[in-house]
C-alpha cells in the first residue's frame, strides 16, 4: 500500500480510493456521485498555487477544491 | 393524466425534454444546476392536457444543496399526492451514476418510466446498452431518447401511459454493487479511439495549455461578437433608422411645429434642424434608439457567442481555471458563469447566482457582478463616451473596473459572514451545440432584454424630460456639488445623467455628450456611472435573489467603493 491523498499523485494516474475523511454529509454527497472507497478514479489535472483537481470516475468527470482532494486517500500502488 | 415529474442527474437534458413535451422554452445548457427552481408546462395529448414539471438535477434525495432539496421536497410531496407519474431521465452514456438515482427512486414505489437520454451520442462513445433486457430487470417501461434532436420523444410520450411501480427488488445496502451487476448483464463497453472533443478535453484544463485555450477563446468569441454587432448596425440597424425611421419621425417633428412640450416629449432637442438619435432625448428618438439601435445588436451577438460557450460545456472548464483567483474572493470558479451573462444584461446574470449555494457567495458575486462588471448597455455608454479618446482612455475605464472588481472581492471575502463551499462540480462532456435548440434560447434572451430594456428607456426619457421643465435636475446639481465636483471633479451639469442612470445607464450618454467633457472627467463619469448602482430593472431581480436587508448591504458597498474610486481617479488622473 501506498497511500497518498488526491493533491499527492500525479496527473494521469489511475489509483483506487482506499478512505474518505470528512463529514457524513460530505461522504454521502461523493457517494451519490459514485466516488466511495473501492472506487477508480483517475486523476485528469491539477490547477497551480493550490488550485482545483479534476478527477474521472466511471464516466464521470468531477472538479474539487484543493482541500476537498485532501480529504480523499488513495492508494497509488493498487488499481 | 397525472401529472407528469421529470426528474433525473444535473444535465442529463431534463430541460431539454421538457422543452420538448410542453413547448414551453426554458432555459438548458450544457453545465449542471441550469434549473433550480423548478418549472411548469402543459404536456397536450389527444385533447387532455397534464401537467408536466422539470425538477432541478438531483444525484441522490439525500440533498446536499439548494437545487437537491428543491427536487426532494417535490418529490416527496408528489408520493403524498399520489397523482403523479415519474420520467427518470438517465444519460445513457453514464448508466452506473444515473442509475443510483433511479434505484433509489424504484425503491419509493411511484409510476415510472425511464427515458435513456443522449442516445444519439452512445454510438460514439461506444456504450453499447440492451435495452429490452434493462427493460426486464427494473420492471418499468424504458425508452431512448434524443431530447435536443427530438428522437424518441413520440416513443415516450405514447407508452407515458404504461408507468408502472418497479417489482425489482434489490438490498438498498448494497446499491453499488446491484449497479454493476445490472450493467454487467445489459451494458458491452467497446473499444475506440479518442474522440476529437476528448483531445481538446485533455488541454482546456490543464493550467500550462488551459490558460492559452481560455485567452484564445475568449477572444475569437470577442472578435465574433464585434463583427456580428457591427455587421447587425451596418447592414441592418443604421438603414433602418437613418432610411425608415428618422425621414417618418422628421414629419413628426415638423408636424409639431419643431417646437413646444409635446414635440420636446417625442421628438426631443433638434441639433442643427436635425435628429440627433443619441442626444435628442425624446421618446421617439434616443427612447428607441438607444436600446435597439445601439445596445441590442450587441446583446444578440453577445448572447450567440455565449450560448454557443454554453452549450459546448467550456463554461465550467473555465471555470475550473479561473477557480484559484475566485476562491480568494469567497466565490468559487462556477460564479464566472452569472459574471459573463452580466456582460450582456445584469439581469440574467443575476438570476444565474443561483447556480452558487450559500447566501454568501450570492451576496458577493451579486454585489460584485453589480459594480463592477458592465453590462451591454453600460459598455455602449462606456464606448459612447471614452471611445473617441482612443485605446487609452478604453483601458483606464475596463481596467479600473476590473481592479475593483477583484479588489472589492478580496475585501469582501474577508468582512462578509458566512461560508463558500469548495468548488465540486460535474465537468459534462464537450458537445456540439445543437443550432435551432441555441436560437430558441438566444430568442428568449433577447426578448428578455427587450422586456426589460425598453420600457425603463422609455421611462428614463420621460423622467429627464419632466425634471428638466421643472428645474428640478438643476436643484439636485446644486445639492450635490461638494459630492459630484468636490471629490469626483465632475461638473454639475453631470448630475442629470446620474440621475437617469438608475434607470439606464446608455440613456446618459446623450445627456453627458453634449456637455464636452474632458478626457479624465468622460472616464471618471464611464467609471463612476457603471458602479453607482446597476440599472432599476437588475435592483428588482436582485432584491428578489437575495433579499431587501443584503440588497440595501450591497446598495451602501455600492455607493462607497463609487465615492472612493471616483475620488482616487480625480486625484490620480
Amino acid at each position: 500500500m501506498d497511500i497518498k491523498d488526491l493533491t499527492q499523485i500525479t496527473s494521469g494516474e489511475t489509483v483506487r480510493v482506499v478512505e474518505i475523511n470528512g463529514g457524513h454529509r460530505f461522504r454521502e454527497k461523493v457517494d451519490a456521485i459514485g466516488l466511495r472507497v473501492g472506487s477508480r478514479i483517475i486523476k485528469l489535472s491539477a490547477q497551480i498555487l493550490r488550485g482545483p483537481v479534476t478527477i474521472k470516475i466511471g464516466s464521470t468527470k468531477l472538479a474539487i477544491g484543493h482541500s476537498i482532494a485532501k480529504k480523499i486517500l488513495v492508494d497509488g500502488k493498487n488499481t | 393524466m397525472k401529472k407528469i415529474f421529470l426528474i433525473g442527474n444535473p444535465n442529463v437534458g431534463k430541460s431539454a425534454l421538457f422543452s420538448r413535451l410542453t413547448g414551453v422554452h426554458v432555459i438548458a445548457s450544457n453545465y449542471p444546476g441550469t434549473t433550480v427552481e423548478y418549472s411548469k408546462g402543459h404536456l397536450r395529448m389527444n385533447g387532455t392536457k397534464t401537467e408536466v414539471i422539470d425538477v432541478p438535477g438531483t444525484y441522490s434525495f439525500k440533498p446536499t444543496s439548494k437545487a437537491e432539496e428543491v427536487a426532494t421536497s417535490m418529490m416527496d410531496q408528489a408520493i403524498t399526492n399520489n397523482d403523479s407519474i415519474f420520467v427518470n431521465v438517465i444519460d445513457a452514456t453514464n448508466m452506473e451514476r444515473n442509475l443510483n438515482l433511479t434505484l433509489q427512486l424504484l425503491k419509493k414505489k411511484v409510476p415510472i418510466i425511464i427515458a435513456l437520454n443522449f442516445w444519439d451520442e452512445t454510438k460514439h462513445v461506444g456504450v453499447h446498452i440492451d435495452v429490452e433486457k434493462l427493460e426486464k430487470l427494473l420492471k418499468v417501461p424504458i425508452i431512448s431518447t434524443s431530447a435536443i434532436s427530438g428522437e424518441g420523444i413520440n416513443r415516450l410520450v405514447t407508452r407515458l401511459k404504461e408507468a408502472k411501480e418497479s417489482q425489482f427488488d434489490f438490498n438498498d445496502e448494497n446499491r453499488w454493487e446491484e449497479i454493476g451487476n445490472i450493467l454487467s448483464q445489459t451494458q458491452t463497453l467497446s473499444h475506440r479511439h479518442h474522440t476529437f472533443f476528448e483531445r481538446i478535453e485533455d488541454i482546456s484544463i490543464h493550467p500550462l495549455t488551459g490558460i492559452p485555450v481560455a485567452i484564445f477563446i475568449l477572444l475569437a468569441s470577442f472578435t465574433i461578437i464585434r463583427f456580428i454587432g457591427e455587421s447587425l448596425i451596418t447592414y441592418l440597424f443604421e438603414p433602418l433608422f437613418n432610411e425608415l425611421w428618422a425621414p417618418l419621425v422628421m414629419k413628426i417633428s415638423d408636424l409639431l411645429g419643431n417646437s413646444g412640450f409635446l414635440h420636446g416629449l417625442l421628438i426631443g432637442k433638434l441639433v442643427d434642424g436635425q435628429i440627433e438619435f443619441v442626444e435628442s432625448l425624446g421618446l421617439l428618438t434616443t427612447g428607441l434608439f438607444v436600446p435597439i439601435g445601439m445596445v441590442l445588436p450587441y446583446v444578440v451577438s453577445f448572447y450567440f457567442a455565449l450560448s454557443f460557450l454554453e452549450d459546448s460545456g467550456y463554461l465550467p472548464r473555465l471555470g475550473v481555471l479561473v477557480d484559484n483567483l475566485m476562491h480568494k474572493m469567497g466565490i468559487h470558479g462556477l460564479a464566472i458563469i452569472p459574471m459573463l451573462l452580466g456582460v450582456g444584461c445584469n439581469v440574467p446574470g443575476a438570476m444565474a447566482t443561483r447556480i452558487l449555494e450559500t447566501r454568501r457567495e450570492k451576496f458577493i458575486a451579486a454585489t460584485l457582478m453589480a459594480i463592477a462588471v458592465p453590462c451591454m448597455a453600460q459598455t455602449a455608454m462606456i464606448f459612447g463616451l471614452v471611445g473617441s479618446h482612443g485605446a487609452i482612455a478604453l483601458a483606464a475605464v475596463f481596467g479600473t473596473l476590473f481592479l475593483v472588481w477583484i479588489i472589492l472581492g478580496l475585501i469582501l471575502n474577508r468582512t462578509v459572514k458566512g461560508e463558500s463551499p469548495e468548488i465540486f462540480v460535474e465537468i459534462p462532456p464537450y458537445r456540439m451545440p445543437y443550432f435551432k435548440a441555441l436560437f430558441k434560447k438566444l430568442w428568449m434572451r433577447i426578448l428578455w432584454f427587450l422586456k426589460e430594456a425598453v420600457p425603463y428607456v422609455l421611462i428614463g426619457v420621460l423622467i429627464v424630460n419632466i425634471l428638466y421643465s421643472l428645474g428640478i435636475i438643476e436643484f439636485i446639481g446644486g445639492l450635490t456639488e461638494p459630492l459630484i465636483t468636490g471629490i469626483m471633479g465632475l461638473p454639475s451639469d453631470a448630475v442629470g445623467a446620474l440621475i437617469v442612470g438608475f434607470l439606464r445607464k446608455d440613456v446618459a450618454v446623450g445627456m453627458l455628450v453634449p456637455l464636452d467633457l474632458t478626457m479624465k472627467e468622460m472616464i471618471i463619469a464611464s467609471v463612476v456611472l457603471t458602479m453607482y448602482f446597476p440599472c432599476i430593472a437588475t435592483f428588482t431581480v436582485l432584491i428578489k435573489e437575495l433579499n431587501t436587508k443584503d440588497m440595501i448591504k450591497a446598495s451602501l458597498i455600492m455607493l462607497t467603493t463609487t465615492v472612493t474610486v471616483g475620488g482616487l481617479l480625480n486625484l490620480f488622473l
